[in-house]
């Protein structure tokens, strides 16, 4: 049907698009943004931290640009103060437990409840704080969705971790790539959905080869071996809708990533800890410069499709216990 | 009028329309650019503001899905985030308005004097919970999980030097509030310390070093006096107020700053230490004044362990207070202020003489 007129509908519609990332954040607005916020958490003894959760993560999504738009995060501080009183409560009852069992020297069970506690909190964690997250930001009013099922990550997880054990941790990198892949295929933005494909055998060697080039460097490759790990990140992963996709692609260098790690460093150390607002801006930066994205897909195309959803509890548990958020 | 138009995205699709927009009394509206029909008002209060490489973003909904995108040049740029900021007031909005300078100051005041509020505030309140007989408790406690490490890399304990030692410290009057046991531990170690509650752990390493009765029974009323001032105690509660205030102020920071913050504790005990430590001289000295010792002792115990120390490595009892060379002025501004008889103690000598 699309051979008759003179230009065809699809053939204007596959056009090449490049995505440009960037990230316009200061380093001295950020730098008073986590001023105020320590401030106001010091004054009101840690309860501010919710809120001050919100403000962090709304300046570097704002400043954050994918095609020229900015990303929204509309978290809000007082959901993100109910999940962390939930997380509190749960982490307040599993130690008092412990303490209960520690006290009256049953050493074996106490241990044992604080590992398979965070061993079963872990999973959960991470699965409701992508949930939250993902609903949490958007792009051009498209709101981003993580649509895994709790049963299955749960059940992928345990799987992973009992062959980890049981293969003396050497099974860790599928394990790895296996929650990596279950997760990122299952967010979406709107109506298009990300695809991650990296597979454990090359993750596997890839490390193999950073951690004994490492030490056979004194530690040199280490930067070469952080870029291998970015590039794994980036170039497996991709966005698709129909027959569409748009492709990321790394340009990172070990040279470049030598710069920002030893540059942060420096920073760090020589400002007592003040300048890590721009440690923090240096890496956005690097981040998003370091990855480019383009494909046949046009994001026009793109419709409002996922819920909304506030439950803040996991993220704030993973933030807890500092799980960190990206797998 | 007509070509003042912003970009609207509506949140239901990508692609964004031409409006125009109005402010008044609180709300902006969104009109129609072709029809000049109104698509929607929204309240002021609730809009989010941004900006980002000349557009402004003005976020209609609580959720930020519908937004107008405003150029830099358009009329309603100029005012745009002083509105949305008026409508919307938060916590920390005034502070927000601060140079950087100034917040800076704020917040270094501020940490600093929480920092001195809980440094001394959990001590305090510490040593008023926490009473003799559990303090007693605690220092039994201790010394058994450290002669148990101890024991672990083959220092065992002299048992009959251990006799010996408590027959001498036996018969001096070192503490009124609580009993003195003393542990003698074979060890290359030159050092003693003292634990809460009475228990002071003495290494053989530095018996070897000590040649007067005098000497010893400084070293065991220097220990002693840590006891008394409940300066381990004390110690231990700082040490944790500080544990807590650094976690506290870099729970958001790298690694790296949490490091370095470490280091910086360690060498703000070891200041505190040292304080701790001419303190524990002074009232060490009083206690051998008190027994009839002559305090002197004192001097002679730093000078054997600066000779000893020499080109050695493992006297942590000076390492750890590296000023000897003051301690000992100290000590003797301290003999020189309090005339004494300058006897000897044939008790003492006796039992030290075993000891040897």
């Amino acid at each position: 049907m699309f051979i008759f007129p003179g230009k065809s509908k699809l053939m204007t519609m596959k056009e090449l698009h490049s995505y440009p990332l960037a990230y316009y954040g200061k380093g001295s607005e950020y730098f008073r943004i986590q001023i105020v916020n320590t401030i106001l958490i010091i004054l009101t003894l840690g309860l501010y931290y919710p809120w001050a959760k919100e403000k962090k993560l709304k300046y570097l999504y704002s400043k954050t640009t994918f095609d020229q738009s900015p990303f929204m995060f509309s978290g809000t501080g007082k959901e993100m103060f109910k999940g962390f009183i939930k997380a509190l409560i749960v982490l307040a009852l599993m130690y008092g437990i412990f303490f209960y069992f520690l006290l009256n020297k049953h050493m074996v069970i106490a241990f044992l409840i604080i590992y398979v506690g965070i061993l079963a909190i872990m999973p959960l964690a991470i699965h409701g704080s992508y949930r939250y997250r993902m609903a949490k930001t958007s792009w051009k009013g498209i709101r981003f969705g993580y649509t895994g099922e709790r049963g299955k990550f749960v059940g992928l997880f345990f799987k992973g971790v009992l062959l980890t054990i049981a293969t003396l941790g050497i099974y860790g990198a599928w394990f790895k790539m296996k929650l990596r892949r279950y997760i990122f295929s299952n967010i979406k933005i709107g109506n298009a959905q990300f695809t991650y494909t990296g597979e454990g055998a090359d993750y596997f060697w890839m490390n193999i080869k950073g951690y004994f080039l490492t030490l056979l460097t004194f530690g040199i490759y280490s930067f070469w071996w952080q870029k291998e790990q970015f590039d794994f990140f980036v170039n497996n992963l991709r966005i698709e809708q129909g027959d569409d996709a748009v492709f990321f692609y790394s340009k990172a260098t070990g040279g470049k990533f030598a710069g920002l790690m030893i540059g942060n460093f420096l920073i760090v150390v020589f400002t007592l800890g003040l300048g890590y607002a721009w440690a923090v801006t240096r890496t956005m930066t690097f981040i998003t410069n370091n990855i480019e994205a383009s494909g046949y897909y046009s994001f026009e195309l793109l419709q409002q499709s996922q819920k909304d959803f506030s439950d803040a509890t996991a993220d704030d548990m993973a933030d807890l216990f500092d799980f960190g958020f990206v797998i | 009028m007509e070509n003042e138009y912003v970009l609207y995205y509506n949140g239901i699709n990508a692609q964004p329309a031409r409006v125009r927009a109005l402010i008044s009394n609180g709300w902006i509206y969104v009109y129609d650019l072709s029809a000049d029909a109104l698509i929607q008002g929204f309240p002021l209060k609730g809009t989010t503001h941004n900006k980002v490489n000349a557009l402004h973003y003005l976020y209609l909904d609580q959720q930020g899905l519908m937004y107008l995108e405003i150029p830099d040049d358009h009329p309603l740029a100029g005012s745009i985030s002083v509105q949305v900021a008026d409508a919307n007031p938060y916590l920390g909005q005034r502070l927000m308005r601060q140079k950087t300078f100034m917040l800076t100051v704020i917040l270094l005041g501020l940490i600093a004097g929480l920092y001195l509020l809980l440094i001394n505030l959990v001590p305090y309140i510490g040593t008023k919970i926490i009473g003799v007989q559990q303090e007693i408790e605690l220092g039994e406690r201790l010394k058994q999980s450290m002669l148990d490490n101890a024991a672990m890399s083959g220092e065992e304990i002299d048992s009959a030097g251990t006799k010996e030692l408590q027959a001498f410290a036996d018969k001096l009057e070192l503490s009124r509030q609580y009993p003195i046991h003393v542990t003698l531990l074979n060890s290359k170690t030159v050092n003693a310390f003292a634990l809460p509650g009475g228990e002071i752990v003495v290494f053989s390493g530095i018996m070897k070093n000590i040649n007067t009765p005098e000497a010893l029974a400084a070293l065991l009323a220097h220990e002693s006096s840590h006891v008394n001032e409940r300066h381990t105690l004390r110690s231990i509660l700082r040490n944790g107020a500080n544990a807590l205030i650094i976690s506290l102020v870099f729970s958001d920071a790298s690694g790296i700053a949490g490091l370095l913050a470490n280091s910086v504790r360690n060498l703000n005990s070891l200041s505190y230490s040292r304080s701790l430590e001419s303190e524990a001289d002074r009232k060490g000295m009083e206690v051998l004044l008190s027994n009839h010792v002559d305090a002197s002792g004192m001097k002679q115990l730093m000078q054997a362990l600066l000779q000893q120390g020499e080109g050695q490595e493992n006297i942590s009892f000076l390492s750890t207070h590296p000023l000897t060379k003051e301690r000992i002025a100290e000590a003797d501004k301290f003999i020189h202020n309090h005339p004494q008889h300058k006897q000897k103690r044939d008790d003492l000598n006796d039992i030290f003489q075993k000891l040897k």
